[in-house]
């Protein structure tokens, strides 16, 4: 499925550096007329952090499994749009050429370290696997190297950690385990859904902080996938908002943070809890009903049957994702005015 | 009028291989009447083992669990009148609902149990609940695959309020839902306490969360309340280093680098073997010998609420620290 939506005209990049990921117009579909991702575009520069915010189905996940050419194969197939890394496309990829990709180029952290690391295998084993199936390398300069990598991550005493199978360790150190992996070849782009969702508070914020001491460290880019827009501020520079397979808000994360225009994303800031409901008695702000199904998406604005803004115009016509002067762009033909008051 | 739920110097300890496992180990708390209490804390500090000798799930080693004024012995007998006085959400609704039954058949279930009113009565009073958490009457014969996460937990809670709880246990009800949803189910919260006067234990480990909702909050660490108090003051005033901690953790509030330095480094220690003296000092930035040696118990000292540390004088609140300025 084509998507006519001209968002690779909005896209929000100015005056970014050459981008090293490039996604342009990416659609994926259970089947006809059943699209799970719409007319998704966004690029990555070198050295960029870029957070991919929505809730649950609104289609995130799917978009990193297709950067990494993991995508289940029904899906696969009615994959369209491109994918461009460093200029190459990566959807023209043999399944070969893709695992020189991943791991290589383009490592992926996932929320649940328990799930993504072996459990039989020591985790020195399991990021020595990583160094031996990309590198050219003998065991003794793996070993080295794997030492190096939990130093990196600062997990104490690596010489001895390294033998340590993942459930003698605790859920911080296991995702610093996993971010190791992720790291040991030195990938150009890490890709991290929900990497701090499954973990405690105290712990999630070491983690963030080793993200951000990692990306400055060695000129990484990233691509943070997140619900909580509080992680966002803490870690990227811009942030692609995204509802029901579509984006529908992107710019700089201070920007959108400080005056979304998108009623979605206010509605998303102005939902989480804060201050004291037994001390004034406000209550949050929700956002009535749920996410449409992709069986039955509205024909005219995704957001519509939600919105409290929504006028005649919404139900008719999809708005277009339009940017403005300072590329902060948004799909919505009654977008909140600047300096208006979120709802 | 008595208090919803007394704990009095509870203690929950497994026996293991290799010693003692105190989940909760001394904790007294109570609930008024139509109170929310908050109780925060970290995966394995014992708020979820807390919660379930509440409503029964788990029985105490030790101190005792007093619903509405009476005690609840452990075991088996009262079981029936228990049932009637506290009721628990648990976080999964898919995992805590019967997939094989509607909604219909799992809101009566509780009624049906206790023998309450005729096959109509009951009917009626399963239409009402579900207006009650508003679930529309075209929901009442859906399996829980049929319905979205946040329907599911609207379920589970006219499920709780079937017997006309006094109290009602949420184990981090809100946890597993989208920011949107989450909104939904709080306000629903706030708004069935107004109506009916229940009493909340809130569990969760999420502070904004159960700053919004709680009168209360107690802090737990390692089985032990830290610091407990009018919501607004720990809020603002929090004064153990802990507390603080969980504060400066918030990814909002986190921004800068000096933030950072009162953020924890490592991870919670075994409850099988938790340090000597103050459980915190293994990661508080300001523990000294005496740390190590005697335990500190929650005292107020002036405060306008109780903290466990020795040092309590001695540590600036994070209002004083302009970094934790409120936003």
């Amino acid at each position: 499925m084509l998507s006519t939506l001209g968002c690779a005209s909005g896209d929000p990049v100015t005056g970014a550096p050459a981008p090293l990921l490039d996604v342009e117009d990416l659609s994926i579909s259970v089947r006809r007329g059943v699209p799970l991702v719409e007319g998704v575009s966004f690029s990555i520069g070198a050295g960029e952090a870029v957070a991919v915010v929505g809730e649950s189905g609104c289609g995130k996940s799917l978009t990193s499994l297709a950067i990494m050419g993991l995508l289940p194969g029904n899906l696969q197939r009615n994959a369209t749009g491109r994918i461009l890394l460093e200029g190459e496309d990566l959807s023209a990829k043999s399944p070969r050429e893709m695992q020189d990709v991943r791991g290589n180029r383009v490592a992926m952290i996932f929320q649940d370290p328990l799930t993504s690391l072996n459990p039989v295998m020591t985790i020195g084993a399991q990021i020595m696997e990583v160094l031996e199936a990309h590198r050219d390398i003998d065991r003794a300069a793996a070993t080295a190297r794997t030492i190096e990598l939990l130093d990196l991550v600062r997990i104490p005493d690596p010489q001895e950690r390294m033998h340590a199978y993942p459930h003698q360790l605790s859920g911080g150190m296991r995702q610093r385990v996993v971010i190791a992996m992720a790291m040991a070849c030195e990938p150009q782009l890490i890709i991290a859904d929900e990497p701090t969702t499954a973990l405690d508070v105290t712990i999630q914020a070491q983690i963030l902080n080793l993200l951000v001491e990692l990306r400055r460290k060695s000129n990484l880019s990233l691509m943070l996938i997140t619900h909580d827009l509080g992680v966002v501020g803490r870690v990227a520079e811009r942030m692609i908002v995204m509802y029901a397979g579509s984006v529908v808000e992107a710019g700089e994360v201070s920007a959108i943070l400080d005056g979304a225009r998108h009623p979605y994303t206010a509605g998303l800031m102005a939902a989480r809890p804060h201050g004291s409901f037994k001390r004034t008695g406000q209550r949050l702000v929700d956002i009535p009903g749920t996410v449409p199904p992709p069986t039955s998406r509205p024909k005219g604005c995704l957001f519509e049957p939600r919105c409290p803004r929504a006028q005649e115009k919404c139900r008719a016509v999809r708005p277009d994702l339009a940017a403005d002067g300072a590329g902060h762009a948004f799909r919505c033909h009654f977008p909140i005015g600047q300096g208006e008051a979120h709802a | 009028m008595h208090s919803a739920l007394e704990l009095d110097d509870l203690r929950v300890h497994h026996a293991t291989a290799a010693g003692p496992l105190k989940a909760v180990d001394g904790v007294t708390l109570s609930v008024a009447p139509g109170e929310t209490v908050g109780l925060v804390g970290e995966s394995g500090c014992g708020k979820s083992t807390l919660a379930r000798c509440v409503v029964g799930l788990n029985t105490p080693t030790g101190g005792s669990v007093r619903l509405g004024g009476s005690e609840i012995a452990a075991g088996g007998r009262d079981r029936v009148a228990w049932a009637r006085m506290v009721q628990m959400i648990f976080q999964d609704p898919m995992g805590s609902l019967n997939p094989r039954l509607t909604t219909r058949h799992t809101i009566e279930l509780p009624l049906r149990v206790h023998g309450i009113g005729s096959k109509n009565e009951r009917l009626e009073r399963v239409l009402r609940l579900m207006e009650q958490v508003g679930l529309g009457p075209h929901l009442l014969d859906r399996y829980p695959h049929e319905l979205s996460g946040g329907q599911r937990q609207r379920v589970s809670i006219a499920r709780a309020l079937a017997l006309e709880p006094a109290l009602l246990v949420c184990d981090e009800i809100v946890s597993a839902l989208d920011v949107s949803v989450q909104a939904q189910v709080l306000n629903l919260l706030t708004d069935l306490q107004s109506k009916l006067g229940i009493a909340f234990l809130f569990i969760s480990h999420d502070l904004s969360v159960v700053r919004y909702v709680s009168d209360r909050i107690a802090v737990m660490y390692l089985g032990r309340i830290v610091e407990e108090g009018d919501s607004e003051s720990v809020w603002n005033h929090s004064r153990h280093p802990y507390t603080q901690a969980l504060i400066a953790s918030i990814p909002e509030r986190a921004r800068d680098e000096k933030a950072q330095r009162l953020q924890l480094s490592g991870d919670l220690p075994s409850p099988v073997n938790p340090p000597s003296g103050c459980s915190f000092r293994t990661r508080c930035p300001y523990a000294r010998p005496l740390c190590a040696e005697v335990r500190p118990e929650l005292k107020s000292d002036g405060l306008p609420h109780s903290v466990a540390c020795h040092f309590v004088a001695e540590i600036p609140e994070l209002a004083a620290r302009p970094e934790y300025a409120e936003a």
